[in-house]
């Protein structure tokens, strides 16, 4: 599939010229950063703005989302109308990670999320390469390269005044077909943008040791000692590109409502309470055991990815500075000391 | 920044969580507290009913629309014809469905979950354990064994059943009924019985009782429920009597919310309650982490 430019210049215009069809989900300006969200009329994307302050997910699988509508005690029949499909553009290599992984959970099994998989089908989803990682950036420690980036249609590489748009299905050809092919000079460009990219000395955490180390493990004073300052206050789990746990609520007004279901933390002690009383997970370490467990343990043996992409939110978003890297480092330390012992 | 997507929306025959309607065919009290009733239902549509086909061991979210759904195991056999919930009045949900009466309409997702390993049942000798509502997901199992076109595909079966107290034990008409017949061993207990009762039974907790009745683990199978103190005494007694673990099943509780494995709530390590259980033996339990 011939690689096509896209001229920054031009981003507006081609953006617009696939609106009407489509929902756009873009990077926009947010406080001095920038976060994803539905581009309005017009809108310029902000493509330079590092990595967006919250996930991908969202536009798949929004925060709160109404399952059915009920009045007076039934559940109100609705009309499906097909909603404008999505189109995600200018998603981060570690968010296209967190779409795969989200996609093992809701569309695989026994039952498949059909909200979800709705939204997933009809959307395409263009990619955008890194120039250089962020601070709290470690997607490199889980392979994640953002010019071979997984789960996408089109990615952007950067070149210079344009962007080489390169379709990776047939979906992304026919999405960038009206775009000029790219010529020599700007995929020469590209090519440095990537070269240069892989050459930067950027630290990794070793990412293979701790899934060797945490593959059998649960119980272990281990878990007491990464507790350090953390408040539970579950910011992480809300910015990360693959959790996905959620809660479902329903929300009256007189004899209408809606079932909704939101999205929830398993940093929460609510979280596993039963109605009798009892609850499974009662301490902070015990939390922190389960948040990291299906991360690296339990999603790899039941779904075969990993639920952590390295795009170091829960780093940047902690407010007592909790640091996973850091955890991962020390739990891998004191779990292979306390194997070998 | 909140991104707000647009309004999307599911047929409901294509929505998991999407409630069938139900509507109370029969209601009755089941214990003297008047805190556990036994719903029978009907489904309001024909292809629901159809449709729901469940086996002993599995359960169903139980909703109020308005407060919300609760996991309730399905008590009646699959050769019954119609499906029944014995229901503690426990939470909010619980709260609701006790508010309604007969005729009222609530809805139900399901059946989920797996089913009690009948398989491996086939030709041994069964021993229920059960203590308080614990017998409502059992209750299924000894219905479906006892049915005529199955009791011969099971050896000797011996039901122990505990209560708090006579007011609590559940399903008494069918208790009679159990202990009436030539082919159940039915052996029943109370913690304590109030000195105005004319319970002429055992007094007794239910881990007495089974050391008392003593069955044996040759060629047999051990299914028990009950509240986590009995279940905590029941397990040794099992294991002096000779019952391996991997004959030793049992049936699990856990806050849930979707029951089709997405949530991410009920976990047992990487197992979780709704799809991979509720029934584990407790050779599987050994093999899991003691979080629940």
């Amino acid at each position: 599939m011939n690689p096509k430019l896209l001229r920054k210049t031009e981003i507006a215009a081609f953006v617009q010229s696939l609106a009407p069809s489509h929902t756009i989900v873009a990077p926009q300006p947010d406080e001095g950063q920038c976060s994803y969200g539905v581009l309005s009329n017009g809108a310029q994307p902000a493509l330079d703005g590092g990595r967006p302050r919250k996930s991908a997910k969202e536009a798949l699988y929004p925060q709160k989302e109404r399952m059915f509508a009920f009045e007076a005690g039934a559940v109100e029949p609705c009309s499906v109308e097909p909603e404008p499909p999505l189109i995600l553009f200018g998603v981060r290599a570690c968010d296209l990670k967190g779409i795969e992984a989200l996609d093992t959970v809701l569309l695989h099994g026994a039952f498949v999320d059909a909200f979800y998989k709705a939204r997933r089908e009809a959307a395409a989803i263009v990619g955008l390469a890194c120039e250089k990682m962020c601070p709290t950036c470690f997607c490199n420690s889980f392979g994640i390269d953002p010019y071979a980036p997984p789960a996408c249609d089109v990615n952007l590489v950067p070149a210079g005044d344009a962007f080489v748009a390169q379709p990776l299905t047939e979906k992304g050809e026919a999405l960038v077909a009206s775009l000029p092919d790219a010529d020599a000079a700007h995929l020469a460009t590209a090519r440095k943008a990537g070269e240069a990219f892989h050459a930067a000395e950027n630290p990794k955490v070793a990412v293979d040791a701790f899934v060797e180390a945490v593959a059998e493990v649960f119980e272990s004073p281990a878990w007491e000692g990464i507790v350090d300052g953390c408040i539970n206050c579950g910011g992480c789990t809300y910015v990360c590109p693959t959790c996905h746990c959620f809660d479902i609520v329903d929300e009256t007004i007189g004899h209408r409502g809606q079932r909704v279901r939101a999205w929830d933390t398993c940093m929460a002690a609510r979280f596993t309470l039963h109605t009798s009383g009892h609850n499974p997970r009662v301490t902070p370490a015990q939390r922190l055991r389960q948040r990291i467990l299906h991360k690296f343990q339990y999603m790899k043996k039941n779904q075969s990815i990993l639920g952590c992409t390295g795009c170091g939110r829960c780093v940047a978003v902690c407010p007592v500075n909790w640091d996973i890297r850091d955890a991962i480092g020390r739990l891998t330390e004191e779990l292979s000391t306390a194997s070998k012992a | 920044m909140t991104m707000t997507m647009p309004v999307m929306k599911i047929a409901s025959d294509m929505n998991p969580y999407a409630p069938m309607p139900v509507r109370i065919a029969e209601l009755s009290v089941e214990s003297a507290a008047r805190d556990t009733r036994l719903f029978k239902v009907e489904f309001l549509k024909e292809e629901d009913r159809v449709r729901f086909r469940h086996e002993p061991g599995q359960f169903a979210q139980l909703s109020v629309l308005g407060y919300g759904e609760a996991p309730i195991s399905i008590t009646s056999s699959p050769t019954q014809p119609y499906i029944e919930f014995c229901i503690k009045r426990m939470g909010e949900v619980t709260q609701a469905l006790h508010n309604l009466g007969e005729g009222d309409a609530f809805g139900i997702r399901g059946p989920y979950g797996n089913t009690f390993p009948r398989a491996m049942m086939e030709g041994k000798n069964i021993v229920f354990v059960a203590g308080g509502i614990g017998l409502a997901p059992l209750r299924s199992l000894i219905n479906f064994m006892l049915h005529p076109t199955n009791r011969a595909s099971f050896a000797n079966i011996t039901i122990i059943y505990g209560a708090r107290s006579p007011g609590d034990l559940l399903f008494k008409s069918e208790l009679a009924e159990w202990a009436k017949r030539v082919d159940v061993r039915y052996h029943e207990t109370v913690d304590a019985a109030p000195p105005d009762s004319n319970y002429q039974g055992k007094i007794g907790f239910v881990p007495t009782l089974l050391d008392e009745v003593a069955p044996s683990s040759e060629n047999a199978v051990a299914i028990t429920c009950g509240p986590p103190i009995m279940i905590k005494y029941v397990l040794p007694g099992l294991d002096k009597l000779g019952f391996a673990p991997e004959n030793i099943v049992t049936t699990l509780e856990m806050r849930m919310k979707c029951g089709i494995g997405k949530c991410g709530r009920c976990n047992i390590g990487r197992h979780y309650v709704c799809i991979d259980g509720p029934v584990f033996t407790l050779a599987e339990l050994k093999n899991m982490p003691a979080e629940f």
